[in-house]
């Protein structure tokens, strides 16, 4: 048999044409009967990638110890090494931690991701003898992990809305500079609003931006095309 | 004798450009008359072990380099799966590097390249059926036409790296334009989509000499003429080339049956303007002409052979190796060529063979970063020109398959999807 719109002729095994999909059939000849050329039921191979995070976890792993035992045998006291320990464990969970589960959740692990800078923040803050961690660093950390979960999260689950999730963002990062300067004041007595209100109006205007995308539809349909295809 | 081998020079970027979910391989195929019998199949594979050492190996990895070692015991044959050339993962090629497949009427062996290239495979897959034909019917070929006598030692210059003795002493540049990739929606699962055209030999052959051309410089210039015009939306400065392998034992002569081919790309600049298939064919011919030549070979064989003859990179430890080699891969390897056509030619079996094989297939894998690959072979006056793809869209293959139907040149097309994976929407937008 041939194909109708292609005019190649077709194996036997051919149910449709391969180079155009048109169903191989004709009303004064038998079906194509033959059998494929290859088995059916395809086994994708499912390739292990388990070393990569072992790989990780051992150098993570490594680099600790050594700093830990390096600091105690020269100071007899764990100084610097508490925060290259923190830090380390702080890189670990950003970046291998996910490494270790099939499905994991994004959101968990972007709240995991907050919770351990905040420790790390914590803990040097404390190591440093600062009184900035409360009135600064968590309030900012989490301020940035929330933003962070929350826009992951509308984009897992909302799938439609793009343009309105892009000005949402834009938006509340255009108030954490802000807040930022604002804590930055509070905690260092410094001038507030110094320089916060550039970005912050750089990225309301783009949020606006945006937001007209989401709203005129032929303005969003364009942006698609040019820049989304 | 050893029971290990070193890798040729060729194969020395194989096993460090692999990458989780890709590996190089290429498999070749024979279509008997009649049902394969698995068993008697089992029994040839095992009794060409000692004839095929450079083939029946597995991958290890040195400190400083790949290496192959001597199988104990030959692999299983096993039944074909739904497309040609799964990954081969790292577990599998250190247990061994190739496969013997079986479906239907067809006998296929798939190998990592870094074994052997397609002339060599064939010779091994020819031996193979031969010696399967032998114990099926009760007769033995004669050793010709790349059918080796399996009951005899293995050569030495069976096994030798024909690069080191080939290697001219001026290396040659690698300098060269990038060229287009063509872009599509890529399968995930490691499934590859064949199609294969077959065509007449004679009919081929005639347009080919129309145009003066080689059969694979015409191919070549017809899929460049393809690549133009899917691509021409494109705002692209790369040019549209085809790398073409080239076996050197021709040129060099030898009869290894490790890797002993070098590619040459081919191409043209779509900036320049729209190009005619006589222009093409014209720049195509004069391109293979000036390359494949005996002492532009030496010296880009040179330009391989040399950096890894150096002592600092003898001594640099593998996984430093292995970043280099993938990114002298990708820089200089992948980036220079849209895809690949890779023709090996007339094949020929002895006489005792021909009534009981019908087809002789030959199809290499995918590349790293582009998702086709064109391969052919020509056996009982028909060309088998098997297109693979790991991308859903076809536009390549129908492009090609037409524009050679339009210059009279009948295509019969099989595939191992059935044409399922397209839908009819996808008719009505090319239409």
């Amino acid at each position: 048999m041939y194909c109708a719109n292609c005019g190649v002729e077709l194996g036997e095994g051919e149910k449709s044409c391969p180079l155009c999909g048109l169903v191989a059939y004709h009303p004064d000849m038998p079906k194509q009967s033959g059998e494929g050329l290859y088995p059916d039921g395809f086994a994708p191979i499912k390739v292990k990638r388990g070393y990569v995070k072992l790989f990780f976890s051992f150098f993570f792993g490594i680099a600790a110890g050594t700093c830990l035992l390096i600091d105690y045998l020269i100071s007899h006291r764990i100084g610097w090494s508490g925060i290259v320990l923190m830090s380390l464990l702080t890189g670990y969970v950003l970046l291998v931690l996910p490494l270790w589960f099939k499905k994991g959740n994004w959101i968990v692990f972007l709240s995991l991701d907050t919770l351990a800078v905040e420790l790390l923040l914590l803990y040097l803050n404390l190591h440093l003898g600062g009184h900035w961690f409360l009135s600064y660093a968590f309030p900012i950390a989490a301020m940035y992990g929330i933003i962070l979960v929350t826009v992951t999260a509308l984009a897992i689950y909302v799938r439609r809305g793009v343009f309105y999730l892009m000005a949402g963002s834009s938006f509340a990062l255009a108030g954490s500079m802000m807040l930022v300067e604002f804590f930055g004041a509070i905690t260092f007595e410094r001038r507030m609003f110094v320089w916060s209100l550039y970005p912050t109006a750089a990225l309301g205007a783009l949020g606006i931006f945006w937001l007209l995308a989401g709203i005129i539809k032929p303005f969003g349909n364009m942006l698609r095309k040019r820049m989304f295809v | 004798m050893q029971d290990w081998l070193r890798l040729d020079n060729a194969a020395l970027i194989f096993p460090a450009v692999r990458k989780t979910g890709w590996s190089n391989a290429f498999r070749v195929s024979a279509t008997l008359a009649e049902k394969i019998d698995p068993v008697c199949l089992q029994q040839a594979v095992d009794s060409l072990r000692e004839r095929f050492p450079s083939v029946y190996v597995c991958l290890h990895r040195g400190f400083f380099w790949y290496y192959l070692q001597k199988l104990k015991t030959s692999p299983k044959v096993r039944e074909d799966a739904a497309c040609p050339l799964i990954h081969m993962t790292k577990p599998e090629l250190r247990e061994c590097c190739f496969r013997v497949l079986y479906y239907k009427n067809r006998i296929a062996v798939e190998f990592f390249h870094a074994l052997t290239d397609g002339n060599g495979g064939m010779v091994y897959l020819k031996t193979l059926t031969a010696a399967y034909l032998s114990l099926r019917y009760g007769f033995k070929p004669q050793a010709q036409y790349g059918v080796l006598d399996w009951m005899a030692a293995p050569e030495e210059s069976e096994l030798e790296d024909s690069f080191l003795k080939a290697a001219g002493r001026i290396a040659l540049d690698r300098k060269e334009e990038n060229s287009i990739h063509l872009k599509g929606t890529r399968r995930k699962d490691g499934f590859h989509y064949l199609t294969v055209g077959t065509v007449s030999e004679e009919k081929l052959k005639a347009r080919a000499q129309e145009y003066n051309t080689s059969v694979t410089a015409f191919l070549a210039a017809v899929m460049l003429q393809t690549i133009l015009d899917l691509a021409k939306h494109k705002k692209t400065r790369k040019w549209a080339k085809i790398t073409i392998p080239v076996d050197l034992r021709r040129l060099f002569g030898g009869n290894t049956l490790r890797n002993f081919v070098l590619t040459v790309n081919v191409g043209v600049d779509p900036k320049l303007g729209e190009y005619s298939l006589e222009e093409l064919c014209k720049a195509v011919q004069s391109q293979m002409n000036s390359q494949i030549t005996e002492k532009q070979m030496a010296a880009r064989i040179a330009a391989n052979v040399k950096p890894a003859r150096m002592m600092l990179v003898r001594i640099m430890p593998l996984f430093i190796k292995n970043i280099a080699l993938k990114l002298v891969y990708h820089f200089v390897g992948e980036s220079k060529g849209t895809l690949n056509i890779s023709n090996l030619g007339r094949s020929e079996l002895p006489p005792e063979m021909v009534p009981y094989v019908e087809n002789l297939d030959f199809i290499i894998g995918t590349q790293a970063t582009y998702f086709h690959n064109c391969s052919v072979v020509t056996y009982k006056g028909k060309v088998r020109i098997n297109l693979i793809r790991n991308v859903e869209e076809s536009e390549l293959e129908r492009n090609f398959f037409t524009r050679l139907l339009k210059m009279g040149i009948p295509v019969k097309v099989e595939s191992n999807f059935g044409g399922g994976s397209l839908c009819i929407a996808q008719i009505a937008e090319w239409n």
